[in-house]
């Protein structure tokens, strides 16, 4: 399976498994309509996935393998100075399944103090490409330039 | 304010290391971390809010963190390597304070000066930096120093039952030792703060800031702190001893210790084995205690004696955690608790107590001091038991048990109360000669005070003591040049 989504994607996700997960014991085949329409993340990913929403087995299993998914996914952090529209959130779901792979988790922070750039955090190493790092570089080569004996 | 260890803050290490970690399950003071890949056991580590943590383990895909904190980490909290182990400041500027684990002092007085940083963990030196323990450890009391001799560098336990008597002990040998100029650390372990107070006190009004220092951990700090703390000491009591200095490390108590160490490792979901305790218990007390001894110095032999301190419970000294100190040490001072029920203070059972090297620093005067008074005492023992029966005594039994009490007066000493080794050694002879009669014990307790104080503030009364005492080298002789001078002396003591 393949699943690439941000953190309050998956956070919905698993909510919306987990009800239900839990209300499965209610439906009698074929009956599943009631809960499963109510769904706004599952609803798609059934759809993506093929499931026949009127088998229960299937739609638990489905539900199961879905969160299997996200529990093993790995998660990128992702620091910017901006909120993120749908476009840019689009951009880089392509990128990250290019250059990374599926199964990620986009965890975006917003922090308007970086001015710009990005922070990333993935598998425990962290990169800092903001832009008020580079400035603050660039003042530091400068003090220590500008001290130099003439 | 940003989190910092050791002047860099939590960014500048995130900069350098470029690696971070998030908390993923806490089970206080334990801290599991998912990150870090670049981490290595017992390396330090940096939270986001200032807190320091110390990394246990490393298992699959996490990493285990003791946290030296007593507050709670929160979960998703943000954390960083330091890229060093863990370190403790030592310098001569700690002597005098109390601090904690970590050398930070507990009170907020002016900053300790501080000269290097030693890693808190390391390896005890090998044998050829060893030397044979030669000189005698003095503590000043009387029963010990005749019975159960010490040596500089020797590693001796002091077990027995609460509230019988061992820190008294402990504290009456650090003031011997501290007026000799031994560098003294008094390490407690998980203590109530009164108790650290007391020892506190001691020090101050004893005037021993000059040479003494003392590392606390209280019983409501961090559990963290309260497991580092003899090592620590130790890693302090390392530095003195670089300096050239002997050192005395007392560490109160290392019963205390395991416990504390059981519960971090059951925490840590550690398999319990015996009592619960881990499987590495021995081995958490063997490295600390190993790294004591007696060593080859620049300009001659430096030591650390280490007193550890063990609790029993009931008198059974045949606890786990007791007979694992009981083999790692150079031998035990048992207190008991019959003896201190029946009033000798301090109640030590020489019979019980074991010095396996303190025999080999004693002059010939002491070894046949010590000789006649085990033989003496084995037969007063025998002999009391044989007056229950009730039957009339004949005058070598009355005669017996007349020196025996003398002896046992001549033992008890009051807290505080510290007698000079040749000192020790005149009264003992004089006691022996039937000239110092102390069956009026509070006389006799004025009598030893003078004689100590005498003996400290009078050069030509210790220049004396001292000659008498190196001019033999047997016991029996030294009797012979004191017993005629037995009423100079007596009349001496009693005109001053």
């Amino acid at each position: 399976m393949k699943l690439l989504v941000t953190a309050r994607e998956s956070e919905n996700i698993l909510e919306e498994s987990d009800t239900l997960l839990r209300s499965l014991y209610k439906v009698e085949d074929g009956n599943f309509d009631n809960e499963y329409p109510r769904t706004t993340s599952i609803k798609p990913l059934f759809e993506e996935l093929h499931v026949d929403v009127r088998n229960k087995q299937q739609v638990e299993k489905a539900l199961n393998d879905i969160r299997d998914t996200l529990k093993d996914s790995q998660k990128i952090q992702l620091t910017v100075a901006f909120v993120p529209n749908e476009k840019f959130l689009d951009k880089l779901k392509i990128w990250t399944e290019q250059n990374v792979g599926t199964n990620v988790i986009l965890d975006i922070r917003i922090d308007s103090g970086i001015l710009g750039g990005v922070k990333l955090v993935f598998n425990g190493l962290y990169k800092d490409f903001s832009l008020i790092a580079k400035l603050s570089n660039y003042f530091k080569e400068y003090n220590n330039v500008s001290q130099l004996p003439r | 304010m940003s989190a910092s260890y050791r002047g860099k803050e939590f960014e500048t290490y995130l900069h350098e290391t470029g690696e971070t970690g998030y908390a993923q399950m806490v089970s206080h003071p334990i801290v599991y971390i998912v990150g870090l890949p670049g981490a290595k056991i017992n390396e330090v580590v940096l939270f986001d809010n200032g807190e320091i943590g110390w990394i246990l383990s490393l298992p699959e895909g996490l990493v285990e963190v003791l946290l030296l904190s007593v507050h709670p980490m929160r979960i998703g909290a943000q954390v960083v390597r330091t890229e060093s182990l863990l370190q403790v400041p030592v310098g001569m500027g700690l002597i005098g304070h109390t601090v904690n684990a970590l050398g930070r002092s507990l009170y907020k007085t002016e900053p300790i000066h501080y000269d290097e940083m030693r890693a808190v963990e390391s390896l005890a030196p090998g044998i050829d930096k060893r030397e044979k323990i030669t000189q005698p450890m003095e503590t000043g009391v009387v029963v010990i120093d005749l019975t159960v001799p010490l040596g500089k560098g020797q590693r001796e336990l002091v077990i027995g039952d609460r509230k019988t008597g061992k820190s008294e002990f402990l504290l009456q040998t650090l003031l011997t030792q501290s007026k000799a100029g031994t560098v003294c650390i008094y390490a407690c372990v998980g203590k109530k703060r009164i108790d650290i107070k007391k020892v506190e006190n001691f020090i101050q009004r004893n005037n021993l800031s000059e040479n003494c220092m003392v590392v606390a951990s209280s019983s409501s700090d961090a559990l963290g702190m309260i497991y580092l703390t003899p090592y620590g000491a130790m890693s302090m009591a390392e530095f003195f001893r670089d300096k050239g200095r002997d050192v005395l490390l007392i560490i109160d108590d290392l019963t205390t210790h395991a416990k504390f160490y059981r519960e971090v490792s059951l925490l840590s979901k550690k398999f319990p084995g015996r009592a619960s305790y881990p499987g590495d218990i021995f081995y958490t007390h063997s490295r600390l205690l190993e790294r004591a001894g007696n060593f080859a110095g620049e300009n001659g032999p430096v030591s650390i004696t280490c007193l550890p301190v063990a609790e029993t419970t009931e008198g059974d000294i045949s606890g786990y955690i007791q007979t694992n100190l009981m083999s790692i040490t150079d031998g035990h001072i048992f207190f008991d608790t019959e003896i201190f029920d029946a009033g000798r203070k301090p109640s030590i059972n020489y019979f019980l107590s074991v010095t396996r090297v303190g025999r080999q620093t004693q002059s010939k005067v002491r070894w046949g001091i010590n000789r006649e008074l085990f033989s003496f005492l084995s037969l007063y023992e025998k002999t009391q038991a044989f007056v229950h029966f009730g039957a009339e005594l004949n005058e070598g039994i009355k005669s017996t048990l007349s020196m025996g009490d003398n002896v046992f007066t001549f033992f008890n000493q009051p807290m505080g109360q510290i007698i000079q080794l040749n000192l020790q050694i005149v009264l003992f002879c004089l006691i022996w000669v039937g000239s110092l009669k102390t069956s009026d014990s509070a006389n006799a307790r004025v009598l030893f005070d003078k004689a100590s104080a005498l003996y400290e503030a009078d050069p030509e009364f210790r220049n004396r003591v001292d000659t008498l005492v190196n001019s033999v080298d047997d016991f029996n002789a030294l009797l012979g040049r004191i017993a005629p001078m037995s009423g100079e002396f007596m009349s001496y003591l009693n005109a001053k």
